[in-house]
């Protein structure tokens, strides 16, 4: 056979790029990334003005919730309507502690994730017993079911006003747009290497293994519902912190952040970025926080009534939603990643080709698997 | 492992684990599926369990498994048993590992990654480890790569490393499973119809690798191509309408009368299909 296997397809197309090899170490080889994406982002907040230094923490902050989204559907098969609750729960946490207590910021942020893992935790349980519709069902009742607490005890809650929030002072004349821009990009990074390293590890894999096949994976030693029940707090972990960083842009914490449409979009968005991956999370952040803006001036532009421009975001959201299924059905993630590789001729990729039949080894010698 | 090759077989001193099955009995409503079922299969031993369809092959090892529960009767494998408090996921803690009817790989993991999770039950890295990324963690990883590895150039499929289960011939896939299965090194593993699906040349590959992990692990074989049985097992057990009506060499079996009349009725004189190991005897 003339033909290379594919292995060695993949080192003959593309050695040149094989060759500049990262380190094989998660941490390191994530830190790399995530430095990266500090110089980059530092050039970009610094060139930016004030408003959109505002933007790209929102955006930081929606990878964070689409981040761990991800995560729960994309790597272990469970849907959830319910993260923009979680979100909530962190968000309230922090708003709680910053008007009681006089915590440090960095403890308030960690006391958000805790608070909404816990959530996670109490919700994630009997989810486990529950797959597709029924699981997005109960997580939706979660997210519906939420708001009205904070309605009823409004004295703590703060009722339709909410609880305010405070950024820590910037340090010396860093201006705050700036200044909150950078804790969340950095929280957004610290929770990217966190679950990239996660991914690549034995709890990575048994989240994949669990979504695939429950019986098959429970036959390998997995614990199925203490798998899946981890998957749950930890997505609630990260929309918390995500809620904690929405209070942060906002400024106030109430109900009316938290709508029902707030999980649905995260949903939407995840699945447009690219269902299990966490670099698409990054696109699913950037439409959630650009195409309100861009259906807004597009409304203008055609001068629509105000009417119709409040639902004009979700038309859009919905058709490119549509778009992107039809055209990438993995997501923008997925469909660049089909043109790098189709650019880079790259076979190298887990199922991009279906090996000639002819070069099977099998039917020769029997092969006893002795070390 | 090279113990076991110097020393005779661990179970004739009493040491070995055997599988224990004793009086068991399942039903399903108003069907009895196992009817007082009791057998044995000592460690190294490869055992058959042969039966038409129906008889109750599948239910057994379900209770094994612990995906089925049992009405009455007593599981035991190496003295712990194996019907209270028993979870799929304990199983591999116990030394036994199975393979699924069919395939049952991961369809989104890779088949490298389908045989690293073979050994998920081994790895003890922590989750605070696995969130840093620490050398805690990737160390395993990279250890856990490398037996599967290993355990893919055995079984001649090292070129299919990195594609997904689905894009891969059927043998490929079957063997991908058997070394998931495998790569958690049990004492005992289960095997559903390994060969269903396999062409005769695969199948005497089956066979040498099956008997070859012999001295190391015993075998409980379900399989309806009865030379592949006949050639490869120690013992046969024959079900029949949940009830064990043989047990013994291949020999036996084959001229047992009773088992005839089970798989062919009437017409024991009618050979069809893969039925065909009993008249060449």
């Amino acid at each position: 056979m003339t033909q290379p296997g594919p292995a060695d397809h993949a080192l003959d197309n593309i050695s040149w790029l094989w060759r500049l090899r990262l380190p094989t170490q998660p941490l390191l080889r994530h830190l790399i990334f995530a430095l990266c994406g500090v110089g980059i982002l530092y050039l970009l907040t610094s060139l930016l003005s004030p408003y959109n230094d505002y933007e790209v923490g929102e955006i930081a902050l929606y990878v964070i919730a689409l981040a761990g989204l991800s995560l729960l559907t994309g790597m272990n098969g469970q849907i959830s309507l319910g993260n923009g609750a979680f979100m909530a729960v962190g968000a309230y946490t922090m708003a709680l502690l910053m008007t009681h207590t006089q915590l440090n910021f960095i403890v308030e942020l960690l006391a958000a994730i805790g608070a909404a893992a816990v959530m996670g935790l109490l919700i994630g349980i009997p989810a486990t017993r529950l797959k597709g519709p029924y699981l997005a069902g109960m997580t939706l009742l979660f997210a519906l079911a939420l708001p009205p607490i904070a309605d009823k005890w409004s004295t703590t809650f703060g009722g339709d006003q909410g609880l305010t929030t405070t950024v820590p002072n910037a340090p010396g004349n860093i201006n705050p747009e700036e200044w909150l821009a950078w804790i969340q990009i950095i929280g957004a990074l610290i929770t990217l290497v966190l679950l990239a390293n996660l991914i690549q590890s034995r709890f990575g894999r048994s989240f994949r293994a669990v979504r695939d096949d429950e019986i098959a994976a429970s036959l390998t030693g997995i614990h199925v519902a203490r798998t899946k029940v981890l998957a749950f707090v930890i997505s609630a972990g990260c929309a918390g912190l995500a809620g904690g960083f929405l209070g942060l842009s906002t400024g106030v914490v109430n109900t009316g952040e938290f709508p029902l449409t707030l999980s649905i979009q995260l949903l939407a968005a995840m699945v447009l970025g690219g269902t299990g991956s966490l670099m698409g999370m990054l696109w699913g952040a950037v439409l959630l926080v650009y195409l309100p803006q861009w259906s807004t001036s597009l409304s203008g532009y055609f001068n629509l009534g105000s009417g119709a421009s409040a639902y004009l975001a979700t038309i859009i959201f919905g058709a490119v939603l549509i778009v992107v299924m039809i055209a990438a059905p993995t997501g923008i993630q997925g469909g660049l990643r089909w043109t790098w590789r189709h650019i880079s001729g790259s076979m190298s990729r887990p199922g991009a080709v279906i090996p000639p039949v002819s070069e099977l080894p099998g039917g020769q010698s029997p092969h006893v698997p002795m070390r | 492992m090279t113990a076991a090759m110097i020393e005779p077989p661990a179970f004739t001193k009493g040491e070995g684990k055997t599988l224990l099955v004793e009086g068991l009995s399942v039903g399903f409503g108003g069907l009895l599926a196992l009817d007082q079922v009791s057998m044995t299969a000592l460690q190294g031993e490869i055992v058959g369990v042969i039966g038409p369809n129906g008889a109750g092959k599948t239910t057994l090892f379900n209770i094994i498994c612990g995906f089925v529960r049992a009405d009455s009767g007593q599981v035991s494998y190496g003295g712990s048993s194996l019907l209270e408090h028993h979870h799929p996921h304990d199983l591999t803690k116990l030394g036994i590992a199975r393979t699924l009817q069919g395939v049952g790989l991961f369809a989104g993991l890779t088949v490298l990654e389908n045989v690293m999770s073979g050994a998920q039950a081994g790895l003890r890295c922590d989750i605070g480890s696995a969130f840093l990324g620490l050398w805690r963690s990737s160390r395993e990883e990279h250890r856990v790569a490398m037996r599967a590895r290993i355990l893919l150039d055995d079984f001649g499929i090292s070129a299919y490393a990195r594609y997904l289960p689905a894009a891969l011939p059927y043998a490929i896939q079957k063997r991908a499973a058997l070394a998931r299965a495998l790569i958690a090194e049990p004492s005992l593993l289960l095997l559903d119809e390994p060969a269903s699906g396999l062409s005769n040349v695969e199948m005497d590959d089956l066979a040498a690798m099956i008997r070859g992990l012999s001295p190391r692990m015993g075998v409980l074989l379900v399989e309806h191509h009865m030379d592949l049985v006949m050639s490869v097992c120690d013992r046969l057990i024959v079900l029949n309408f949940g009830q064990v009506i043989a047990d013994g060499t291949p020999d036996s079996i084959r001229s047992n009368p009773e088992v005839a009349t089970a798989y062919l009725g009437n017409e024991v004189h009618e050979s069809s299909g893969h039925l065909q190991g009993f008249d060449d005897a």
